[in-house]
């Protein structure tokens, strides 16, 4: 990404946190909802507990947006960053996996740390990419 | 791949932003073109070309 703010970040940064905030009133409304079992048919809490990927997924189509406006470098270095964070969660998970078969002392870790995983990765692997083009 | 952008811009007394301001590309863009790390696509081997007004084989050299 360009270190100055361009219109392109600048309309990113607006859409990811209308998306954002989206994000966190539908996860209340969601929340709320389903923990005063206030709907009771289990396709519908399923509906209503899945509706925050909506705003999320707006959000990644921001994103989408603002790697097509890059330059072709910049997006060399995300997609490169991308696959490394994604392989390496990929990976961690699957090895994770087979030593959970194998004993009962490694706890249980939700499928919702993916996505963080996945993003938090990404943006420490562009880091290390950056440096290695400087 | 080899290339004369650091001599071409300092004949021009060009920053690397001022060129990639030229060029529409980012200053690290540039940098990474200019230091061989990255190679650039047609597309930005043909704009650059245009920028310094000379062929793409007077700034690129394959064999480098």
């Amino acid at each position: 990404m360009t270190s100055s703010p361009n219109p392109h970040a600048r309309r990113y940064m607006l859409h990811m946190f209308l998306a954002m905030a989206g994000y966190c009133a539908v996860l209340f409304a969601s929340l709320t909802l389903i923990r005063g079992d206030a709907v009771d048919a289990d396709w519908l809490r399923i509906i209503i507990a899945i509706s925050p990927v909506i705003p999320a997924l707006y959000g990644l189509h921001a994103m989408i947006v603002f790697v097509r406006s890059m330059d072709e470098f910049n997006r060399a270095v995300i997609a490169e960053a991308t696959m490394i964070s994604a392989g390496a969660v990929a990976f961690l998970s699957f090895a994770y996996a087979f030593a959970q078969q194998a004993s009962d002392l490694l706890p249980e870790i939700g499928l919702i740390w993916v996505l963080p995983a996945i993003v938090g990765g990404q943006g420490l692997a562009a880091c290390f990419v950056r440096r290695r083009y400087a | 791949m080899k290339n004369r952008l650091k001599v071409l811009r300092a004949e021009r007394n060009w920053s690397q932003a001022e060129l990639a301001e030229r060029a529409g590309v980012s200053r690290q863009a540039i940098n990474a073109v200019e230091t061989g790390k990255f190679d650039p696509s047609l597309p930005l081997a043909f704009t650059l070309s245009e920028v310094f007004g000379l062929k793409i084989e007077d700034i690129f050299d394959p064999k480098g």
